[in-house]
C-alpha cells in the first residue's frame, strides 16, 4: 500500500477499482460488474479517434453519456473524477431520452432502453457517437461495442462496420481482445 | 635454449614473432572488451524495442484487462530462445500476464521496477511501462533476456575466429620476418664469421664487406679500422720481436765469447790454479797446471782431487793426500785463505810411475753473498828443483845463486820438519790433556774420601774437640772442598780443549741477558749501574760462549764488588786488525799492567783467594774457548780503578762484517 499512498488521488480510485475488479476470489457482483465497466467506458477514449469537429475546442471536455436507467449512480462520476484523455476532463451527462443527446462522443444506452434501440439508433445516426451496450440485440440493433459477460468476465463485442458509419474509428488494437461483429448479427 | 644463446637470425625472429604476438592479443583483447560493450548496448537496443512493441500491443488488453489476449501477445516471445520470461503488471503491480506460462511468481519480480534495463547475473532485464496514447499508464512489461548465454555464444564464436586470424597473422609474420631480417643478420652474421675466421687463422689482411651506412655498416667499418690497427700492431709486435730476438742472439754470443774470453784468461793464467767445488770437485784449472801434472783438463774436470790425485802409494810416508785435505777442510770451516807448508805430493805420469814431486800450495775460498764458501782457489807452486836442487847440484855456476837456492832449499826443507815436529807436539799435547784429565778425574775419588772422613770425624768427636782441634778439622774439610772446585774446574777446562765445536747462529745480546738475569748479581744494598750496548749476532759454540760471557760478566761483578758504585759495561768495538773486540769493564779492584801476561794463564792470579774467591781457571778457559775460534783475548787495567777484558773473533763469524777473502 505504501506504492498507493504514494500515487495521485485518481490513481488511487482506478488502482482500487482495479484491485477489487481483478481480485480472483472476490465474487462477481453488480457493483463490481458497473465499476469494471465505468472504467472501460472511458479507457475506449484512448482507442477511438473521433473525426475532426466533434469536440468544441482542443480543451473541451469529452462527454460520456448514459442513457435510461443508470446503473453506475454515482460510481462513475467518482471513477472519471480528475481523469483525463488526451488532455480532455471527462464529464459524466445522463439523458432520459434520445432526442436530449448532443455534444456527446460517448454513449452509454442502457439496458432499460433496449427495445427502444432502433429508434435511439436513428436518432443519433449523423452524430459521431461511440454506442456502448450491455443490452442483448445491440449489436444487431446497429450498436458498436457491447459489454458481454464470459466467464464472468467483461468482455468487448464490437461492430466495427457500424464505427465506420458514425465516422469514427476504432483501434485495432481494441479489435485485438474484442469479438468482431458484423452488421445485422448480435 | 637461453635467450642469449640463441643464434642471432633466431633471435631476431622470435622477438618479431613474439612482438606480433603480443600485439596481436592485446588488440583482440581490446577488440573482445569493445564487442563485449557494444554487444551488451546492441542487446539492450534490442530489448528495448521489443519491450516497447509488446507494451504498444499490450495496452487493449491491459487496458480491457483481457488476460488471454495478454498471455498470447507474450507468447509470441517464443520466437527468441534468448527470452528467459516475461510479465505484464498491471496498474497496481501485480502480475497480469506471464511468459512462459509455466514460470511461478517468484522467478519474477515481485513488483514493476524502474523503467530502463539492467544488465545481472549473466541475465538482462528491463521494465518498460505499457500506455496508450500518452496519458494514463496501464501497467508495466517486463523482460529478461539470456545475455550471458549470448555473449559466451559470441566470444565462442570469435574465440575460434580469433585464433584462426592468430594463426594466419604469425605465419605472415614468419614469413615476412624471415625475409626482413637477413637486412640485419646477414651483414651482422658476415661479420661474426669473418671475425672467426680471423681468430681461427690469425689473418689480420682480411676485411669485411661494407654492406650499408647503418649502424652494422658502422661497425663493420670500426671493425676493419680495428683490423687495420691490430694488423699493423702485430707486424711492428713481430719487427720488436724479430729484433729483440737478434739482440738477445747477438748478447748470446758475447756472453759466450766472454765465458770463453774470461775462461781463456783463466786457463792462460802463467801460474798452478785449480777451481775447487765445496765438495772438492775440480771446476777449472789453468794451462800451466795441467803441464805441471800432467793430465788432460778432461781427465780431471768434474772430478774429485783426491781421485784425480792420490797419493803415492809406493812412499808410506805420503801425507800430501791428507794434509791437502785438512787444509781444504779448514778454508771451508773458516773461510779463510790457508797457506800451506811445502808438501811431498808425488805425481803419477803417463805411464803410470810417479814422480816426486814438491809443492807450496794455498786455498783462498771464494764467499757468496751470504759468506759461504762458493769456490776454493787451490793455487800451487811447483818447488821441487828447489827442493831437489841440493842433491843434484855441485856442478859449478855462480856460486852466489846456487848458495842461495841452497838456503831458500834448505829453509823449505826445515819448515817440513817444523811441521812434522808441530805434528808430534800436536799428539803429546793430545796425550798429556788425556793424562791431566784422567789424573784430574782420579783425584776427586781419594779426595771425596778425605772431605768425607774429616766430616764423619767431626760428627764423631766434635763435642769433645776443643776450638783448635774444631779450626783444623774445618781446615782440612774446606781444602778438600776447594780442591774438589779446583778440579773441576781443570776438567771442564780440559774439556774445553778437547770437545767438539758446534758453530750456529748465537744472539749475544740474549746470552748477555740471560747471564745477568740468572747471576742476580744485584743485592738489596748494592745495585751495579750497568751499561749494556747491542752486539751483533755471531756465529760460534753457543755453549762455549756463553760460558766466556759468564765468566767475564762475574768476575767484573766480584772484582768490583769492594766499590760502593760498582759499574760495568759491555760493549763491542772495532779490533786491532779489522776484527771486532768485545769487552766487559769494570770499576773494581784492576791490576798491574805488569802482571797482565799472567792472567790469562792456568792457576795464575793476581790477587789471594781470601781477598777474592777463585780458582784461576776462568781467564784461561775463556782464551782457549776463544783461540779455539780463531780469535783472540787481552785486557787492559789499572790497579785501583778497574779492568777492561776484550777478546775477538775473527770477522767471518760477526754478523754485519764484510768477508775477509785474502
Amino acid at each position: 500500500m505504501a506504492l498507493l499512498s504514494r500515487l495521485a488521488p485518481r490513481w488511487r480510485t482506478i488502482g482500487l477499482a482495479a484491485a477489487l475488479a481483478l481480485a480472483p476470489a472476490l465474487a462477481f457482483s453488480a457493483a463490481t460488474e458497473y465499476q469494471i465497466k465505468a472504467v472501460f467506458l472511458y479507457n475506449f477514449a484512448e482507442f477511438v479517434d473521433w473525426p475532426a469537429g466533434s469536440f468544441p475546442d482542443p480543451q473541451a471536455p469529452l462527454v460520456i453519456g448514459i442513457l435510461g436507467d443508470d446503473p453506475f449512480g454515482s460510481m462513475i462520476d467518482e471513477a472519471v473524477k480528475g481523469e483525463r484523455v488526451s488532455g480532455r476532463p471527462i464529464v459524466i451527462r445522463r439523458f432520459r431520452t434520445a432526442s436530449e443527446i448532443s455534444g456527446c462522443q460517448i454513449l452509454f444506452i442502457s439496458r432499460s432502453e433496449k427495445d427502444r434501440l432502433p429508434e435511439i439508433m436513428r436518432d443519433i445516426r449523423d452524430m459521431s457517437v461511440l454506442t456502448v451496450s450491455d443490452a442483448d440485440g445491440f449489436s444487431r440493433a446497429g450498436g458498436m461495442i457491447r459489454f458481454i459477460m464470459e466467464n464472468n468476465k467483461v468482455r468487448l463485442r464490437i461492430n466495427p462496420q457500424a464505427a465506420k458509419q458514425a465516422r469514427l474509428s476504432i483501434s485495432s488494437k481494441l479489435l485485438r481482445p474484442a469479438q468482431i461483429v458484423k452488421a445485422g448479427e448480435d | 635454449m637461453r635467450m642469449q644463446d640463441m643464434p642471432f637470425r633466431r633471435k631476431l625472429m622470435t622477438i618479431i614473432l613474439t612482438t606480433t604476438a603480443v600485439v596481436m592479443a592485446l588488440m583482440s583483447g581490446a577488440f573482445v572488451t569493445y564487442e563485449v560493450v557494444t554487444i551488451r548496448k546492441s542487446l539492450a537496443r534490442q530489448m528495448q524495442t521489443l519491450g516497447e512493441m509488446l507494451a504498444a500491443n499490450s495496452t487493449a488488453a491491459l487496458a480491457f484487462q483481457n488476460q488471454d489476449d495478454a498471455t498470447e501477445i507474450l507468447s509470441a516471445l517464443s520466437a527468441d530462445k534468448h527470452v528467459i520470461s516475461a510479465a505484464l503488471y498491471d496498474k497496481s503491480g501485480h502480475v497480469f500476464a506471464r511468459y512462459p506460462a509455466a514460470v511461478t511468481d517468484a522467478s519474477l519480480p515481485a513488483a514493476p521496477g524502474e523503467t530502463g534495463y539492467v544488465f545481472n547475473q549473466g541475465r538482462l532485464t528491463s521494465f518498460s511501462p505499457v500506455i496508450q496514447a500518452k496519458s494514463d499508464r496501464l501497467g508495466t512489461l517486463y523482460l529478461a533476456y539470456d545475455s550471458g548465454a549470448i555473449v559466451s555464444e559470441w566470444m565462442r564464436a570469435s574465440l575460434g575466429i580469433g585464433a584462426v586470424v592468430l594463426a594466419i597473422v604469425l605465419a605472415f609474420a614468419y614469413l615476412l620476418s624471415r625475409h626482413l631480417q637477413q637486412q640485419i643478420s646477414h651483414p651482422i652474421l658476415a661479420l661474426a664469421d669473418m671475425a672467426r675466421d680471423i681468430s681461427t687463422r690469425r689473418d689480420y689482411s682480411v676485411r669485411a664487406p661494407e654492406l650499408g651506412k647503418d649502424e652494422v655498416g658502422t661497425l663493420t667499418t670500426a671493425f676493419n679500422e680495428m683490423l687495420t690497427q691490430l694488423q699493423d700492431l702485430t707486424r711492428s709486435l713481430e719487427e720488436k720481436v724479430a729484433k729483440r730476438t737478434a739482440e738477445l742472439e747477438a748478447a748470446n754470443v758475447e756472453l759466450r765469447r766472454s765465458e770463453a774470453e774470461v775462461n781463456n784468461l783463466f786457463e792462460s793464467l802463467p801460474g798452478l790454479y785449480v777451481v775447487l767445488t765445496p765438495d772438492l770437485v775440480i771446476k777449472a784449472a789453468s794451462d800451466a797446471y795441467l803441464r805441471a801434472t800432467n793430465v788432460s783438463r778432461e781427465a780431471i774436470v768434474g772430478r774429485r782431487i783426491f781421485d784425480v790425485f792420490p797419493d803415492n802409494p809406493a812412499d808410506s810416508d805420503a801425507t800430501g793426500e791428507t794434509n791437502v785435505g785438512a787444509s781444504l777442510e779448514k778454508v771451508l770451516r773458516t773461510g779463510e785463505t790457508n797457506v800451506m807448508a811445502i808438501q811431498r805430493y808425488d805425481i803419477r805420469g803417463t805411464d803410470g810411475t810417479y814422480r816426486e814431486r814438491y809443492w807450496s800450495p794455498v786455498n783462498s775460498p771464494v764467499l757468496d753473498a751470504e759468506r759461504k764458501v762458493r769456490y776454493i782457489i787451490h793455487r800451487v807452486e811447483e818447488v821441487t828443483d828447489f827442493v831437489l836442487r841440493k842433491a843434484e847440484k855441485g856442478a859449478a855456476g855462480e856460486e852466489l845463486r846456487i848458495k842461495m837456492e841452497n838456503i831458500e832449499a834448505e829453509i823449505y826443507r826445515s819448515s817440513q820438519q817444523v811441521q812434522a815436529a808441530n805434528r808430534q807436539l800436536e799428539a803429546a799435547n793430545r796425550e798429556l790433556e788425556a793424562f791431566s784429565y784422567s789424573v784430574s778425574h782420579d783425584l776427586r775419588a781419594p779426595l771425596r774420601h778425605v772431605d768425607g772422613f774429616a766430616a764423619m770425624l767431626a760428627k764423631h768427636v766434635g763435642s769433645s774437640l776443643d776450638e783448635r782441634g774444631k779450626h783444623l778439622l774445618g781446615t782440612i774439610s774446606s781444602a778438600s772442598k776447594k780442591m774438589g772446585r779446583l778440579i773441576d774446574d781443570l776438567l771442564s777446562f780440559s774439556r774445553t780443549g778437547r770437545t767438539e765445536m758446534k758453530i750456529g747462529p748465537v744472539d749475544q745480546d740474549a746470552v748477555v741477558a740471560s747471564v745477568i738475569a740468572e747471576g742476580q748479581f744485584d743485592t738489596a744494598e748494592k745495585k751495579i749501574a750497568w751499561k749494556i750496548a747491542r752486539l751483533p749476532a755471531i756465529r760460534a759454540d753457543a755453549a762455549m760462549m756463553r760460558q766466556v760471557w759468564a765468566n767475564l760478566i762475574q768476575n767484573a761483578v766480584k772484582y768490583s764488588g769492594k766499590n760502593d758504585a760498582p759499574f760495568v759495561e759491555i760493549g763491542c768495538q772495532p779490533g786491532p786488525e779489522r776484527e771486532v773486540a768485545f769487552f766487559v769493564k769494570d770499576n773494581g779492584v784492576g791490576f798491574d799492567m805488569k802482571y797482565v801476561d799472567k792472567l790469562f794463564g792456568v792457576f795464575q792470579r793476581l790477587h789471594s783467594s781470601n781477598e777474592f774467591e777463585g780458582t784461576g781457571i776462568g781467564l784461561a778457559n775463556i782464551r782457549r774457548i776463544v783461540a779455539r775460534h780463531g780469535g783472540q783475548t787481552w785486557a787492559e787495567g789499572v790497579l785501583g780503578q778497574g779492568a777492561t777484558f776484550f777478546f775477538s773473533l775473527p770477522p767471518t763469524l760477526v754478523d754485519g762484517q764484510a768477508p775477509r777473502t785474502t
